[in-house]
């Protein structure tokens, strides 16, 4: 008869019982890099900056041309979030009630399209904690009809995040469009409702993700969809649609610039 | 330095360990020890900040596991992740037994096989799943059930296959 405790210890027993750390040096020689890699690139765009008066923000050389934004003030250490919000004002809050099989908060990176941190070997820069995130709500909506099966990956979801202040949703926001910038497959296009928006359409190597961002002060919210074979479960004009609502909804709730 | 020699510590201990409870979620070894390594890799360079939590451990299991539903979204292959870290060291492959298992997780629904890895093999409390999961413990309590429940058949299933076959 199945045990589960058993299965899982002898699991663990079986599989870390047979592996040992790589050399850890790698490890710290592999981030020291990346850090100075992101230093290279932040100097460049600093002295591009002081030449034209502007601050510009972009990724390695020979990326695409650079992504203008406007310089923030930096947060404040005492900074708080400007207005309030529970899990209950989410969009899809109701529907993942219903359906908590399909429906799990993701804890995942934010979902938007990049495809790469503009940095040296560096994947999924969305992994990360995000800087100045004090809360964060997700959802997302699992479709694929084979679980296990990749090919019929089909995702949506919904993402707020509250930040200690605007001015650390401003900064996120813009390296949201800066990372989608520097990949040529991404089209980025800037619909005018919140504070600032985006939307982001990539399909490549056989998989569509599509997203759109809206800053409403010291928040943003992200609409979402991912698929492999299997038919799309959601769309940009919804996600469009939906990040109005909410825009909307956190202007009500406190939320403005 | 005494930055570096903690990290190391840490590092070689809480390794083996990540990469059992990581190949349980996303059924790779190789995948396992890849995303691993990439979430120490983010640590060391925050190291400082870590080092000070009360459990850097769950940090970085925290983004090895949105790493690991990062790249199993995006689909990135193997051969990108060989060319990022270089091939991953030889492991002994797991046992039959572990295999069985690993194979029937990746059939449970996204929902119960986080709850069933993060309870089981990551030792958290359905309270901590919970708060994690932004979920009632009673939603992590029905997963855990259900999960099981349906481990079991799957594991069943494969045992009755396995002696007709014999």
């Amino acid at each position: 008869m199945f045990d589960i405790d058993e299965a899982f210890e002898d699991l663990r027993r079986d599989v870390a019982g047979g592996v040992v750390a790589p050399d850890g040096r790698e490890i710290v020689r592999r981030a020291r890099r990346r850090a100075r890699a992101r230093v290279a690139a932040v100097t460049v765009a600093a002295v591009v900056a002081a030449g034209s008066g502007t601050l510009l923000v972009h990724g390695t050389a020979g990326a695409r041309p650079p992504v203008t934004a406007t310089p923030s003030a930096p947060p404040t250490a005492s900074a708080r979030p400007q207005g309030e919000m529970v899990r209950s004002d989410l969009l899809y809050a109701a529907a993942a009630a219903r359906d908590p099989e399909r429906w799990s908060s993701d804890d995942g990176g934010l979902n938007v399209p990049a495809c790469s941190g503009g940095t040296e070997e560096e994947p999924d820069p969305w992994a990360d904690d995000i800087d100045g995130v004090v809360r964060r709500f997700d959802l997302a909506y699992n479709g694929n009809a084979e679980p296990g099966n990749e090919a019929t990956t089909t995702e949506r979801g919904e993402q707020v995040l509250i930040f200690d202040g605007a001015g650390s949703a401003r900064l996120t926001m813009a390296r949201i469009v800066r990372l989608a910038a520097t990949c040529r497959g991404i089209k980025v296009a800037h619909p005018a409702f919140g504070d600032e928006a985006v939307r982001l359409d990539y399909a490549a190597d056989g998989q569509v993700q599509r997203a759109v961002a809206v800053r409403q002060g010291g928040a943003i919210a992200v609409y979402w969809d991912l698929h492999n074979a299997a038919p799309a479960s959601s769309g940009l004009a919804r996600h469009e649609r939906d990040a109005r609502a909410m825009a909307a909804r956190l202007a009500a709730r406190g939320f403005h610039d | 330095m005494a930055d570096e020699a903690g990290f190391a510590d840490f590092y070689r201990a809480a390794y083996p360990g990540l990469v059992a409870e990581l190949y349980a979620y996303t059924g790779s070894l190789a995948e396992a020890q890849e995303v691993a390594q990439e979430a120490f890799t983010r640590a060391w360079a925050r190291w400082r900040r870590i080092s000070a939590y009360d459990q850097p451990r769950a940090w970085v299991a925290r983004v090895g596991y949105r790493l690991a539903v990062s790249r199993w979204r995006r689909a990135r292959s193997a051969l990108t992740g060989q060319l990022r870290h270089g091939p991953p060291p030889p492991v002994a492959p797991p046992g039959e037994n572990s295999v069985a298992l690993v194979a029937a997780l990746s059939r449970l629904p996204e929902p119960q096989r986080r709850a069933i890895v993060l309870h089981h093999m990551g030792g958290y409390p359905v309270a901590e799943i919970a708060a994690r999961e932004g979920v009632a413990e009673g939603t992590v309590k029905a997963r855990l059930s259900r999960g099981r429940q349906r481990l079991a058949e799957l594991l069943d299933d494969g045992e009755r296959e396995e002696a007709g076959r014999v």
